[in-house]
């Protein structure tokens, strides 16, 4: 049976398979591929007559056209040409082909304004359609035609969509307003705030995602305005697109920093607690107490805790503004009892997004830099993959040199050293073994076992080794060393083994090793001369940089012995005489000679202090002590930030920087008075929910003229009515309108004529529509820049030909 | 602000282009300046090239598609803005897409065939250079108000698929477990269980913004959840103090490796990233409930797409950590992503874990001249998994002992003879450093495989001479090794369906209906398991 019903199955199976051939090959002949190719070879005569056609598909069919030329750089026709036969054809009533217009006007319309305004008509008919979508994109098309005179049409139109019950449609006006801001910012501020206040009390989390972009775009310091909203925005952040939750974060953190009182470090370790409380310190990981809580204002506290469920999303981008947020505005250990350091190094490791990927690690090693606490228990993840890219290894290094402790530097230590020996790129070896130097601050034990480690290496290795290599390890023991050069002086020796053996070939690195016996040569003179006694029979076969440091590791052992024979013998001794001085002048003599200008210089500027017998200016200028590089600070005492910044992108350490605490003192002051008290919500869904969902946006429009009830938007109860909640909202934020200009502008036909749509049955509408625009066309008033008195008669002007 | 896009295949040359404004430049104008302002060899690294004072270029590049998304990006004066919502934008756009055309990889022909819906689409998520949030960046959303065109080919390969079901579904009467396409994985026919009624409808309207309003009815309700995991880890095999003499019996050592091998290696980081991804095909707001068997791994916290509800996951797996995990969630139409996960393999000490299907051991110093080596790769048995796909094992050659004088730098020029391999066939680059064993596209379970070689170095008799005058010359070296290269890292590659590493397993998929929909008799459930092995790599030194 079993058997029989699998034949079946491989029969059918093949069956299928002979389908979907059979398909692949139809699809060749009648699906996209075949248009594709039939539209390249459209002449532009022909193309011509497609868009003047009167088959609304043969129209379709050359926009396409249009599009894919607009869209693959083809140069072969130049469709601006077009703009006439193109724009007339936005009366199209197919959807479709009015938005392929809107995308070609979208280009061209600056460049014919006065035919492109032909288009307004056509687009302001569908401002009242029955679709939402429709609605939306109409008002997107009216605003997106940058041409001055229309800004009091996209203004009136914004008005009239303001109040729709549709989200898709308030947060296209949403948008229609950063685009008028962005446009006629100093004309419209006003008004365009007016609106945006009255759309911030909507709550709907689609309208509010939009609120947030405007806000970020427009009106980022006007942190004032979102009093109200604070806890409604908190309750609703995981509704919100994605996006918006980022926008939303970077805004209420600023919001926070400006009106929420900053929090009190409480240490919880002692028993009198009221005694030990401070302010949230400004640096980052300077709290003193050993155990501690934090005591934060019950708005902040809302904030914080809505952002827990934020964990859980996929974004990096609001994975970085949460981790933002615990750090701009919370301790070190809210942050890592947060969860969300887990998160960040597991997106960051998961990502193949390489560009977000180093951006997420370049964030780990800013936080870990500041704390090192924070990704501690996570070492092993940022240990590099063979299969991961430079950068991202080169990162997950510099991570791992931050994270470094006493239980984990074995381990750490094992596998750097693997990767030093068996890395192929130059970059990453280079990186790896700074990160071991770095291995080597933890103890002294560790110090000598890193130099000796890198010697053995340079000794067993050195035909392997690029330039850049050896000179990037014989810096690290050289920085090693000269942290503590009388620890080292095995090493010392060491190094004086691989320079007289010449283990080590290139200029660069030697020329440090000599360096480095003239630092030491203070501590540990003994064996300094004879270097040099070594390497002057070389002389000439050296680089030009160890030239250089030679004789300067000569002149700086005459000084040092000028010291040592005055303090031995009171001045009797002459120096002229010593067989150091002699290997100076020898050195010198050798170098008047140099083709290097750099080793002349060197020689002209030491012998003129010798010549002269200015022993004591010398031995300021030859023996002066040389910095520790390992008391740099990592951080630096006065910018709050890291210093050493190479590594991470600038506009992250920007996006990073610490906001003071800014609380103005009348905030402070007005505590009893609840700044964020809630402001009432307008809320379209209830009013929606009560109307059958077919015919709801009619029926809506249709209680503007009928319902003129005072109720409380809050309500619960469903009959409310767009015109009610604006009238709330207009009492609620304490301003008005312009009355004046809003009744000009209802007093204009256009006007009209939408509110009489809006009473009309949507298929009786339709009707109207067209009989509207195939019965009229009288005039031709193509250059109608004003705001079009009567726009429902001019409607398709000049467009008839294909109307009729 | 977004000025423009632009998708250009890997070389870069432009496919489609989005200006929507007159200022926009064209691909060609912007190729051209991003050229004058980096370094030719930096041009392929770069994700972001900062082309003047405000304005930047960023790329994302598609792994799956192999494609190149550009953005041009105007930054005025918000400092304070995230700096990588560019790469994610287009990295979601590229998503999208996908969905959109409902395909597993863009071509770029698809691309081209469709400029007027491809213009369309970058229009309708992005508003005046912001991308658009009233739920425009759901593709079902986009689906919407861009329908896509049904060709005949949809209708025929609907048909067939159809057909394919019926086949399927046959199968599964009879208790065989066969899944859809692929005949791996497991699968669920469970009529859908209880009518809990979580959330209300209202007739048509939009009830989350990721589903789509216009659902037609599906014929055939169905579900698919694909589970992808791929792996990471890094062994590290300890050295054998006692050298072996003669021929190893590598068969019986091939047997008993998973005990023996296994626990001279030690597993010194790794993780395993999951992701789950699905279709569905249901009518109605169904409200689906995933429950995972988690064999014991931590999924720590996973990464949850929109349609998961998150406060119901958190409050149902506080506290049975590590033995199941429930996720409910509303699924969009179509393709959507459901989940990522990670799970981390180093925080817990695990002595010897044996990850996936393959164990794969190497030996050196093999053979008379104890120059040979041996690659020993067991693909245990296996009843969910057929075969393994893409089976390619890198071998790297290093010089194990470094102590002997050389004359002249990179003289090492040994050179790698075969000298049996069972399966698929070898190939070593120039310098013989490196060497690729490259099996067959599908290798059966429950093969073993060997490989054995043999370092033979040109210069072993100069060697010779050369050991020799050294010891004249000077006694300082004492220990001169004999030849130098051996076997020291291999990296195996693979994939294969029909088991997660993790060993995650689904226990079941319910559907919960919404009351008043119409109760389907029978909902078809399918889950599919892959599994990618992305670094494997094991190392001796």
């Amino acid at each position: 049976m079993v058997d029989s019903i699998s034949q079946i199955a491989s029969a059918l199976e093949s069956a299928k398979a002979i389908t979907l051939e059979a398909a692949a090959v139809a699809s060749s002949k009648l699906g996209e591929s075949s248009y594709t190719h039939y539209s390249k070879n459209l002449s532009t005569q022909q193309l011509r007559n497609l868009l003047n056609s009167r088959n609304s598909r043969e129209v379709k069919d050359a926009m396409k056209r249009i599009l894919s030329i607009l869209a693959s750089n083809d140069t072969s026709i130049d469709i601006e040409e077009f703009f006439s036969d193109v724009v007339k054809n936005i009366s199209s009533d197919d959807i479709k082909v009015k938005r392929m217009v809107y995308l070609y006007l979208l280009r061209y319309a600056e460049k014919d304004q006065n035919l492109a305004l032909l288009s307004v008509n056509a687009i302001q008919k569908t401002l009242g359609d029955s679709n939402p979508d429709v609605r939306a994109f109409s008002l997107k098309a009216l605003s997106d035609i940058k041409i001055p005179s229309l800004t009091p049409i996209v203004l009136l139109s914004v008005r009239k969509l303001i109040v729709d019950p549709s989200p898709v449609v308030r947060s296209e006006v949403l948008y229609t307003l950063m685009k008028l801001y962005r446009w006629k910012r100093n004309e419209l501020e006003e008004d365009i705030i007016d609106l945006y206040t009255g759309l911030l009390c909507d709550s709907d989390p689609k309208v509010i995602s939009s609120v947030l972009v405007v806000f970020k775009e427009c009106f980022p310091d006007r942190l004032e305005l979102l009093h109200g909203h604070y806890r409604y925005f908190c309750q609703i952040l995981k509704k919100l697109d994605s996006w918006a939750q980022s926008y939303l974060i970077e805004t209420l953190i600023r919001y926070c920093k400006r009106y929420i009182i900053k929090p009190m470090v409480v240490d919880i370790s002692s028993s009198d607690r009221s005694s030990n409380c401070v302010p949230l310190p400004d640096k980052y990981n300077q709290i003193m107490f050993p155990v501690y809580e934090l005591r934060m204002d019950k708005d902040l506290e809302l904030f914080i805790s809505s952002l827990k469920i934020l964990r859980f999303s996929t974004n990096p981008v609001v994975i970085i503004s949460c981790c933002n947020a615990f750090f701009q505005l919370t301790t070190p250990n809210d942050f890592r009892n947060s969860g969300f350091p887990d998160v960040l190094t597991n997106i960051a490791i998961a990502s193949s997004n390489v560009g977000v990927k180093s951006l997420l690690l370049q964030s780990i090693l800013l936080y870990s830099k500041l704390d090192s606490t924070l990704f501690q228990q996570f070492n092993r993840e940022f240990l590099p993959f063979p299969s991961d890219d430079t950068t991202i290894v080169c990162l997950k290094l510099e991570i791992l040199a931050t994270l470094i402790n006493d239980t984990n530097v074995e381990f750490i230590l094992r596998e750097l050293k693997k990767i030093v020996k068996h890395q192929k790129n130059e970059k990453i070896i280079i990186v790896a073994s700074q990160t071991m130097a770095s291995c080597g601050k933890l103890s002294v034990t560790l110090e000598s076992h890193i130099m000796k480690w890198f010697i053995k290496v340079i000794e067993t290795e050195k035909s392997g080794l690029t330039n850049n290599i050896l000179d990037c390890f014989v810096n690290i023991i050289r920085e090693l060393v000269s942290a503590n050069p009388r620890r080292h002086l095995k090493f010392i020796l060491k190094l004086a083994d691989l320079l007289t053996t010449n283990h080590v070939r290139a200029d660069n690195a030697r020329a440090g090793i000599i360096w480095l016996f003239g630092e030491i040569a203070g501590i540990e003179f003994k064996v300094c001369p004879d270097i040099v006694r070594i390497l002057i029979n070389g002389f000439v076969d050296e680089g030009p940089e160890s030239r250089r440091q030679l004789i300067l590791l000569s002149a700086k052992l005459v000084s040092y012995e000028y010291d040592i024979s005055n303090e031995n013998s009171n001045g009797s001794y002459n120096v002229e005489d010593s067989r150091v001085m002699k290997m100076f002048q020898y050195l010198a003599y050798l170098g008047q000679f140099d083709d290097n200008y750099g080793v002349r210089d060197m020689v002209r500027y030491l012998t003129s202090l010798f010549d002269s017998g200015k022993y004591e200016i010398a031995a300021l200028l030859l023996q002066a002590p040389k910095p520790n590089i390992w008391d740099k600070p990592i951080l630096d005492g006065d910018s709050d930030f890291v210093e050493d910044t190479e590594d991470i992108d600038h506009d992250l350490i920007t996006y990073h920087s610490y906001i003071p605490w800014d609380v103005s003192d009348d905030v402070i002051d007005s505590k009893t008075l609840d700044m964020r008290e809630p402001l009432p919500l307008k809320d379209y869904n209830k009013f929606k929910k009560s109307f059958s969902s077919e015919n709801y946006v009619d029926t809506s429009n249709s209680f503007v003229r009928d319902n003129a009830s005072e109720e409380i938007p809050t309500d619960t109860t469903s009959t409310h009515s767009p015109s009610v909640t604006r009238n709330s909202f207009t009492s609620s934020t304490g301003k008005k309108y312009k009355l004046q200009s809003l009744d000009e502008f209802f007093s204009d036909v256009p006007a009209m004529r939408s509110t009489k749509k809006y009473n009309s049955l949507p298929k009786k509408k339709k009707i109207v529509t067209v009989v509207e625009s195939s019965s009229e066309g009288e005039t031709d008033s193509s250059e109608d820049d004003e705001t079009s008195e009567d726009e429902s008669e001019t409607s398709s002007s000049g467009l008839e030909s294909s109307e009729d | 602000m977004y000025i423009s896009f632009y998708i250009t295949d890997s070389k870069n040359g432009l496919i489609f282009q989005y200006l929507p404004s007159a200022s926009a430049p064209t691909f060609s104008d912007l190729w051209v300046k991003i050229k004058s302002v980096t370094a030719e060899s930096d041009l392929t690294l770069q994700n972001e090239v900062k082309i003047g004072k405000y304005l930047k270029a960023s790329k994302y590049h598609s792994d799956i598609n192999n494609l190149n998304y550009w953005c041009l990006i105007s930054d005025q004066k918000n400092e304070k803005v995230s700096i990588m919502d560019s790469f994610v934008l287009l990295e979601t756009i590229d998503n999208i897409l996908m969905e959109y055309f409902d395909k597993d990889a863009l071509t770029v022909k698809k691309l081209t065939n469709n400029y007027d819906r491809l213009t369309m689409i970058f229009n309708y998520i992005i508003d005046d250079g912001e991308p658009q949030m009233a739920g425009n960046l759901y593709s079902n959303r986009i689906k919407d108000v861009i329908p896509l065109q049904n060709d005949l080919t949809k209708f025929i390969h609907s048909t067939a698929k159809n057909l394919g079901n019926v086949v399927s579904n046959t199968a599964v009467t009879s208790a065989t477990s066969r899944n859809r396409g692929s005949y791996n994985g497991r699968m669920f026919n469970n009529p859908s269980s209880s009518l809990s009624s979580s959330s209300s409808t209202i007739g048509n309207e939009e009830i989350v913004p990721w589903r789509s309003t216009k659902i037609g009815q599906h014929a055939k309700e169905e579900i698919y959840l694909d589970f992808e995991e791929t792996v990471q880890l890094v062994y590290q095999k300890r050295h054998r103090h006692a050298k072996r003499g003669g021929t190893t019996t590598s068969l019986s050592q091939g047997y008993i490796n998973s005990s023996i091998n296994d626990s001279r290696m030690q597993l010194v980081h790794g993780n395993i990233h999951g992701y789950i991804k699905g279709n569905s095909l249901l009518n109605g707001t169904p409200v689906v409930e995933l429950n995972l068997n988690n064999n014991g791994c931590d999924l720590g916290i996973p990464r949850f797409y929109d349609c998961v509800n998150c406060e119901d996951y958190m409050s149902d797996n506080e506290d049975k950590k590590l033995l199941n995990t429930k996720v409910k969630f509303l699924p969009p139409d179509g393709k959507f992503n459901l989940m990522e996960y990670s799970i981390g393999l180093n925080s817990k000490q695990q002595s010897n874990n044996n990850f996936g299907l393959i164990s794969i051991n190497f030996e050196n110093n093999l053979g008379r001249n104890e120059d040979e080596f041996e690659i020993t790769v067991n693909i245990s048995g296996s009843s969910k998994v057929e075969k393994v796909k893409n089976l390619i094992v890198d071998l790297q050659f290093f010089e194990s002992q470094i102590h002997e004088e050389r004359t002249e730098p990179n003289e090492h020029s040994g050179k790698i003879k075969i000298i049996r391999n069972t399966h698929g066939r070898f190939s070593h680059d120039i310098d013989s450093v490196r060497g690729n064993w490259i099996f067959d596209v599908n290798t059966p379970t429950g093969t073993i495989a060997i490989l054995r070689g043999c370092i033979e170095n040109d210069d072993n008799d100069n060697l010779q001479k050369e050991r020799n005058s050294t010891d004249e010359k000077e006694g300082l070296e004492q220990i001169v090794n004999k030849h130098t290269m051996t076997l020291q890292t291999i990296n195996v590659k693979y994939e294969h369906e029909g088991q997660s590493v993790s060993g995650i397993k689904v226990n079941s998929i319910d559907v919960i209906k919404q009351p008043r929909s119409s109760l389907p008799s029978n909902i078809f459930k399918g889950v599919k398991y892959l599994s990618k092995m992305v670094d494997y790599e094991i190392r001796e030194y």
